[in-house]
């Protein structure tokens, strides 16, 4: 396990709200080799964004609390670090870009002027030679004209242009991890397609491992080597990408595949998983997913099973699929 | 078919039977704030000497007594008496119903007015908007109790007169926060949807607009008393409203200003009486505002 | 009665840009620019397109929520554009519409009871037990439990509250809904929910739809007829399995490459369309695509192709596919 890039291990994350405390996340646990582009999917409140921002420890307290596990990266715990060592790890060794490009750059300053703060920050370089990091990692990310845009205000660019500055500003520093949650998701198609590509290439280039947080199977299928599938807060599965679109063990993951349309086949009707995500604070006692699912026992909505090693490509969350009965509907 | 007829999702609806109503959310957190529930009590208790003060006064407030001017607080009189012997206990109490008539009246008629031409002007915009402002701005030009003294000074002293002066400083302000408020609710998309569906101008702005701006307009209104109390007041204390022997607290504070030095218990009970509900007012003001779900606003 | 419920003829919508000291009209955005296309009685027409073409703008100026400033939208033989105030609102009876964001488009201090009688009320239906009647009868067949018309909207899940404003467009018996990225906002399995809700009720209601998302396969999953725009413009109108098996004008073929396929083992070298979409404030001359287009010719540049008919039920707006 040593050769891990990241461990995490038990991880909890607990919310104050308004009616109590709630656990949005609950025993995640997974790990992240070196170069691997692992992918966490699941729809809105599963706390893959919790997940995320947790990694880096900028989870917003209160009223978020990470109140449980471990979080290794080359086998140093960031949950025991000083928030100053902290610091020294965001941005550097570990990196992240947003949904939005928009709010995580400053409007007032240039876009020059943010990545070269970045550079300074994390290495002793001179400001000349930090601009010229600066050029450099935007005509590496596919910016006409690095010189001029340099000098731009982030609302001068188009979004796909902002989400590539972005990623140069998170790469600049090249890190041994880079975080994108949801990075395309407020991209047009031709754009993301553009995008991914991009992020394709600077791994292949650079060797970061990436952690993609997305709720759309279609960008899993095309980057990740390694996917998560996360149900209100548990990780439900885990496989390698192949091994889970051919053959998913858990009766959500095959929910979701088939209720998602396709653009190069028609289908007559969807599939479509009946009700919704439960609350947090109205877990059920089973299974999660049981009040949902299509093939659950009674055992199901008694007693939630573990993550377990189904085959050698899998891990799933699921009574059925561990004694070895299918759970395709 | 089969699949939608169910209802679906009952796990996210609370089980609860009562229905989570924004206003029931309101009190629930308005409850949380002891100040404010403090200023509630205050502002209560001014309402129900309002209504009973009279009843309850011991002395007749107009009543001279030449045989007891100036006394000092005493068991017999509880803040003591004035120039022309009068209870000062009994004043104070008759005049919570002036000045808070005075308060309400001018606050409300500035706030009714203010609502019907900010709603108005934001809805509809364009030359109705840019006029409303204009004469908004004209009024703003002003400070405000040089207007109000500019009214008086048209329509003669007197407290009717004291009511329009401080309510048509407030149109202005009321307007301003209407407008505001109506401008951002416009571009929601259930205000769209109000107009897809086919309603009318008129029962947009009543039924989606109106309550929209109700949670703003009640916290500033709530803190609008307070200075209309203090300005009717400042009013009375430079001669221009009520007129004695009218038991009227700033007039009160006018004719004990003379004794400062040698009875300070005839100008400093009047003057607490305003400083108590002025400051009663802000605070509901303040929880009001703190209490009102943001998420409703926003 | 025609076949043809909504005819688009030459549709366009311009907002003025001003500024300067004595905010002048210094230019237009043409947001929609010249948009002609018609809409089968019972079909559902998809429009798809990236942010900014104009898609939703179109779907606004349908129902004049926005005004149009040029051209017709005859519905079921009356054209739109022409109507008055009073007579259009009387209308919206007929066309109604379907919003993205279920969070935004309830009133959050309305009970949803009073959100589905609202309509009722405003077309002259106020008898209290026939306002109830509909409002539960319209609740059920939306996939909702009559006793949860008495809550507020943040009650609801994001798919449940979609249902609600699905409910609110079909309370009034319309004969069109206008849907405009109904199912963005939505998870993955709620989507499907919502998308076979919206076909069950066509079914159920005779009901038709303009379906308009960003979303390729989504419209591909609900449509019989699609709409390609880009910047403003209409570039290519099909049968939706035509459509999407044969995609002619250069754009559609690159918007379609890139939507990436939920399958790990048809991972592909992708052609990618370079840069961005101009600004509809300075539309280029010609073809609005030329400059991202692989296949350009000078032509392209100069000359702003038209939408023709080069089979049946195929239009497409490129100078590749023109017979002289």
């Amino acid at each position: 396990m040593t050769q891990n890039l990241l461990n995490v291990s038990e991880l909890e994350i607990s919310f104050k709200t308004e009616s109590g405390t709630v656990t949005a996340v609950a025993g995640v646990s997974f790990a992240l080799q070196q170069g691997e582009t692992l992918g966490i999917v699941g729809e809105s409140g599963c706390g893959k964004s919790v997940t995320s921002l947790s990694l880096m420890r900028l989870l917003p307290n209160p009223p978020g609390r990470i109140s449980g596990g471990r979080i290794e990266l080359n086998g140093r715990n960031l949950l025991e670090l000083s928030e100053r060592e902290m610091r020294d790890v965001r941005g550097n060794a570990i990196s992240m870009i947003f949904q939005e490009p928009m709010t995580s750059l400053n409007p007032v300053f240039t876009i020059g002027r943010q990545i070269d703060e970045a550079i300074l920050l994390h290495k002793s370089v001179s400001k000349r030679e930090a601009r010229a990091l600066t050029i450099e990692i935007l005509k590496k990310v596919g910016i006409p004209r690095p010189e001029q845009i340099a000098k731009d205000y982030p609302h001068q660019l188009s979004g796909g242009m902002r989400q590539r500055v972005m990623i140069a500003m998170a790469l600049v520093c090249e890190p041994q991890l880079l975080i994108a949650d949801e990075p395309t998701t407020a991209l047009d198609v031709t754009i993301q397609a553009q995008i991914l590509d991009l992020m394709d290439r600077l791994k292949r280039e650079t060797g970061t491992s990436i952690l993609l947080i997305t709720h759309d199977l279609g960008v899993v299928a095309e980057m990740c080597d390694r996917v998560l599938v996360m149900y209100a807060g548990q990780v439900v599965e885990e496989a390698s990408a192949e091994a889970l679109f051919a053959e998913p063990k858990h009766p959500y993951t095959v929910g979701l595949l088939n209720s998602i349309p396709h653009a190069d086949r028609k289908a007559d009707r969807l599939p479509s998983i009946a009700g919704s995500v439960p609350s947090l604070t109205e877990m059920p006692n089973g299974c999660r997913f049981a009040p949902r699912c299509p093939v659950a026992i009674a055992k199901c909505h008694q007693q939630n099973p573990a993550l377990v090693q189904v085959t050698e490509q899998h891990k799933a969350r699921c009574w059925l699929a561990q004694e070895g009965g299918e759970a395709r509907v | 078919m089969s699949q939608t007829q169910v209802p679906v999702g009952t796990a996210s609806v609370s089980k609860k039977a009562s229905v989570d109503s924004p206003w029931r959310r309101f009190i629930r957190r308005f409850r949380r704030q002891r100040l404010g529930m403090v200023a509630l009590g205050v502002v209560a208790l001014l309402l129900l000497l309002m209504a009973i003060g009279p009843a309850i006064s011991p002395f007749d407030p107009t009543e001279p007594d030449y045989d007891a001017v100036m006394e000092v607080p005493s068991a017999k009189h509880w803040f003591g008496t004035d120039d022309f012997g009068r209870d000062i206990f009994s004043r104070v109490l008759n005049g919570t119903r002036i000045s808070l008539a005075v308060g309400l009246c001018s606050v409300f008629g500035g706030a009714l007015i203010g609502m019907f031409f900010g709603l108005t002007a934001g809805y509809y915009g364009g030359k109705y908007d840019g006029l409303v402002m204009r004469a908004c701005d004209v009024l703003f030009a002003f400070p405000g109790i040089l207007l109000a003294i500019a009214i008086i000074a048209i329509l003669g002293p007197g407290l009717p007169n004291v009511v329009i002066a401080v309510a048509v400083f407030s149109v202005p302000i009321f307007i301003r926060i209407v407008r505001g408020e109506t401008l951002a609710l416009k571009n929601k998309t259930y205000i769209e949807a109000a107009r897809a569906t086919g309603l009318r101008d008129r029962e947009i702005i009543w039924r989606h607009l109106f309550p929209g701006t109700i949670s703003v307009v009640l916290v500033y209104l709530t803190m609008r008393i307070g200075s209309a109390i203090l300005i009717a007041a400042s009013l009375s204390f430079l001669g221009m409203g009520a007129q004695p022997p009218t038991p009227e607290w700033g007039a009160m504070l006018s004719s004990g200003r003379d004794y400062l030095t040698t009875a300070p218990h005839v100008a400093m009970f009047p003057g607490l009486a305003i400083l108590v509900t002025c400051l009663g007012f802000n605070l509901l003001g303040d929880a009001l505002r703190d209490a009102l779900d943001r998420k409703l606003t926003d | 009665m025609s076949d043809v419920l909504l005819d688009v003829r030459h549709l366009k919508k311009y907002f003025e840009l001003r500024g300067g000291l004595l905010h002048r009209v210094t230019g237009h955005v043409k947001a929609v620019d010249d948009v002609s296309f018609s809409v089968r009685r019972g079909e559902t027409f998809g429009i798809v397109g990236e942010s900014g073409c104009g898609k939703s703008t179109t779907g606004r100026t349908l129902l004049r929520l926005l005004e149009p400033t040029e051209g017709q939208v005859v519905f079921d033989g009356v054209d739109l554009a022409k109507l008055g105030r009073e007579e259009m609102r009387q209308k919206r009876r007929e066309i109604q519409m379907v919003f993205q964001d279920p969070y935004a488009s309830l009133n959050p201090r309305m009970t949803v009871a009073d959100i589905l009688a609202e309509p009722l009320r405003a077309h002259g239906i106020t008898d209290r037990a026939e306002v109830d009647r509909r409002v539960s009868q319209i609740l059920t067949a939306c996939g909702l439990s009559a006793e949860q018309a008495r809550r507020y909207p943040h009650e609801f899940s994001g798919g449940q509250r979609q249902r609600v404003g699905i409910a609110r467009a079909l309370v009034l018996n319309p004969k069109l809904i206008v849907a405009d990225e109904p199912v963005s906002a939505l998870d993955v399995s709620i989507q499907s929910q919502i998308l076979n809700l919206l076909q069950d009720l066509q079914g159920e209601f005779g009901l038709t739809y303009v379906f308009i998302s960003h979303d390729l396969s989504v419209v591909r999953h609900i449509s019989d007829r699609v709409g390609v725009m880009y910047l403003g413009r209409m570039v290519e109108v099909g049968d939706a399995e035509t459509l999407y098996n044969r995609p002619l004008h250069p754009y559609t073929q690159s918007l379609l490459a890139a939507v990436p396929i939920p399958d790990p083992t048809q991972r592909r070298q992708r052609v990618l369309l370079q840069g961005d979409v101009p600004s509809p404030a300075n539309p280029p001359k010609g073809c609005a695509f030329a400059q991202r287009c692989p296949q350009a010719t000078d032509h392209c540049h100069q000359v702003r192709p038209e939408l023709q008919e080069i089979e049946p039920d195929r239009q497409v707006a490129c100078h590749l596919y023109e017979v002289s």
